[in-house]
């Protein structure tokens, strides 16, 4: 009461005898006036406050998966504070919205600072240069979990590893200029990407990630009476001049799938056909044969086949004869299904 | 005029059945005496068994390829002499005669990858032809596809293909051991019945009525040597007390080979030879006398010879 008093003796006084504006503490006298000042300063840098938090919010999102980006969660927190505004227009007095709004005043203000804003934007893009992630999203029509690895391509031992069944964000230190990695996820040929700062990098399973290549082995007829016989099948790997067994030895009357399987084109029938025709077996042999080849048997090796890698398959006899029935060498191509044909050695020993 | 050309129509045909009746009463001791001629050996034929088919040799090392061979020429032995008793089969050693058996492909140069196997049999030795080949199936073609059995299964299925059905030992005597010299002699006997006393008894090369053996002859007419070759039948034995010294005594074969002969039995005993005798067509005598040669005993499988 006694301030509107005071207040409702002011106005009369300063009506008739007006007095001379009284400077503000800190000011200097005969200073310009700094009325305005700060509420015309405040409101850019809520804005480039406001601003910093939307970027941290969505580097935040981008990188590790957390932030606010639900339209509906905006529009609630929105509507939220309309509502409490509102609320606290009805409920509380004048004195006390002026004393909340000080008290928020207190609150904000110092981020509002120049050095604070200049030191969180610094902040936000040291983060932003120095940290990104790849994210692996899986095969459309999913084939399971992703199990990744993913390798510094200049530094080996910086190494991150992720599984799971969706999505997949793997943050990572890069620099400003990006860095590249070796990804090798479970299933699918190794790659080599370049993981850039604030926008990372996105792979998709099955496009940007390829599955290995796969290779038919088709042994033939008597290859095939061999495998019957107690022979064996082995892969080798042609590293320079030395051969790398790529697995143990298959015995088993069959053709032979390495790699994922893969639906053998129905030419191929046709083409089998033709072959069986030319080496004149009767046809309930020929028949036999036509299915063995269709239904090849899974190889599984120590190392998927990459492109680029020469490969010799041998057919040999039982032991201990072991001799050499038939081989193939070859480069493993991009296509998804090559088919081999391994043909009769006559060795001269025989 | 009827009754003579009736007389000379049916003349050769009263021949040949006054010689059936002659041989279905000579009996097993016909009316031929005892002969001096000597005891003859029967021949000797070495027999070797090579494992020829390429596919086949691929699944075995040269050791194993080794044994299948040794092992299958004991086998080929015993059961051809259990079969074919007018020869002896020895096996690593001398023999004039060596009948190579091999088992390879039908056609080995044939097109086509299925190919049959089977047993190729051939006789090499002095005045033997290159033709005295035959061939039995092993595995037919529709067969090309099944396995390959180790050593000692595929020891029991070749003891079993010389003991199945597809095993042609007539084909074997009459393309291949035909060739093999039975004698160098035998004596003719003019007279009643007129044939040939061979040097051996039945046992002695284990011979049944119904084989035909064929005599190649040496006739000097006029400074002029000539050959005749005839087929005789195996008819009966010598009257001998002592059944060692009984001998086969031969017939000719057929009318045509009684026509061809009846010169022979007029011409001077001096003047004809019998230089060579063969087997053409084998009844093996059933006493027990075609004897199988011993397996060694780690030969376990095999049936009844």
């Amino acid at each position: 009461m006694e301030a509107g008093t005071q207040s409702g003796a002011g106005p009369s006084l300063q009506a008739s005898v007006p007095s001379p504006p009284q400077p503000q503490p800190g000011v200097p006298p005969g200073a310009p006036p700094r009325r305005e000042t700060a509420e015309t300063s405040l409101l850019p840098r809520m804005i480039a406050l406001v601003a910093l938090g939307a970027a941290a919010n969505l580097w935040s999102e981008q990188h590790l998966g957390l932030g606010i980006h639900d339209p509906k969660l905006l529009g609630a927190a929105g509507a939220a504070l309309a509502a409490g505004t509102g609320l606290l227009d009805k409920v509380a007095g004048k004195a006390e919205r002026e004393s909340f709004g000080a008290a928020l005043q207190r609150l904000v203000r110092p981020l509002l600072a120049t050095p604070v804003l200049a030191i969180l934007y610094l902040s936000l893009a040291i983060v932003a240069a120095s940290y990104s992630s790849l994210s692996i999203l899986p095969e459309s029509g999913g084939r399971g979990s992703l199990d990744v690895r993913v390798v510094a391509s200049e530094d080996p031992s910086y190494e991150r590893r992720a599984s799971g069944q969706g999505p997949l964000r793997i943050p990572l230190r890069v620099t400003s200029f990006g860095r590249a990695f070796r990804v090798e996820c479970e299933g699918y040929l190794p790659r080599v990407v370049e993981v850039g700062p604030l926008w990372g990098a996105r792979l998709v399973a099955g496009v940007d990630l390829k599955a290995p290549p796969s290779v038919l082995l088709r042994p033939s007829l008597e290859a095939l009476r061999s495998l019957d016989s107690g022979g064996t099948l082995t892969l080798w790997k042609r590293d320079g001049d030395e051969r790398v067994p790529l697995g143990a030895p298959v015995s088993q009357r069959s053709s032979f799938l390495v790699g994922p399987p893969r639906p053998i084109p129905a030419e191929a029938s046709t083409r089998w056909q033709l072959e069986l025709t030319a080496a004149r077996l009767e046809p309930a042999e020929a028949a036999r044969v036509l299915l063995e080849w269709g239904n090849p048997a899974r190889v599984e090796l120590d190392e998927p086949l990459l492109p680029g890698m020469w490969i010799e398959a041998e057919v040999r006899t039982r032991s201990p004869a072991n001799r050499l029935k038939a081989r193939a060498e070859f480069e493993v191509g991009e296509q998804p299904l090559t088919e081999i044909a391994l043909p009769d050695v006559r060795s001269p020993d025989a | 005029m009827r009754s003579g050309a009736w007389s000379r129509r049916r003349a050769p045909v009263l021949v040949a059945v006054a010689g059936a009746l002659a041989a279905v009463l000579a009996g097993p001791l016909i009316g031929v005496g005892a002969s001096a001629l000597a005891a003859a050996v029967r021949p000797r034929v070495g027999v070797a068994f090579e494992l020829a088919e390429t596919s086949y040799r691929q699944e075995f090392s040269d050791a194993q390829i080794a044994e299948i061979e040794a092992r299958g020429t004991e086998i080929v032995a015993s059961r051809l002499g259990g079969r074919v008793g007018f020869v002896d089969y020895v096996v690593n050693d001398e023999a004039p005669y060596a009948l190579e058996v091999s088992l390879d492909a039908l056609d080995p140069t044939g097109l086509g990858i299925a190919r049959e196997v089977g047993f190729h049999f051939a006789l090499r030795g002095a005045a033997v032809s290159t033709g005295a080949k035959t061939y039995w199936t092993f595995r037919p073609r529709e067969a090309w596809g099944e396995p390959i059995p180790e050593v000692e299964p595929l020891l029991e299925e070749i003891d079993r293909a010389f003991t199945g059905e597809r095993a042609d030992y007539a084909a074997l005597v009459r393309s291949v051991l035909s060739q093999v010299r039975l004698s160098e002699a035998c004596d003719l006997h003019p007279s009643l019945p007129s044939g040939w006393i061979l040097p051996f008894t039945p046992e002695d090369i284990c011979l049944d009525r119904g084989s035909i053996l064929q005599i190649r002859h040496e006739v000097l007419s006029g400074g002029i040597s000539a050959g005749v070759v005839l087929q005789a039948r195996y008819s009966g034995e010598t009257v001998d007390p002592d059944p060692s010294r009984r001998r086969l005594f031969c017939v000719p074969a057929a009318e045509e080979d009684r026509q061809l002969a009846a010169p022979l039995w007029t011409t001077p005993v001096e003047a004809v030879t019998a230089t060579e005798v063969y087997l053409v067509e084998y009844e093996p005598l059933d006493a027990g006398c075609a004897q199988a040669t011993e397996l060694p005993t780690d030969v376990s499988f095999g049936g009844s010879p």
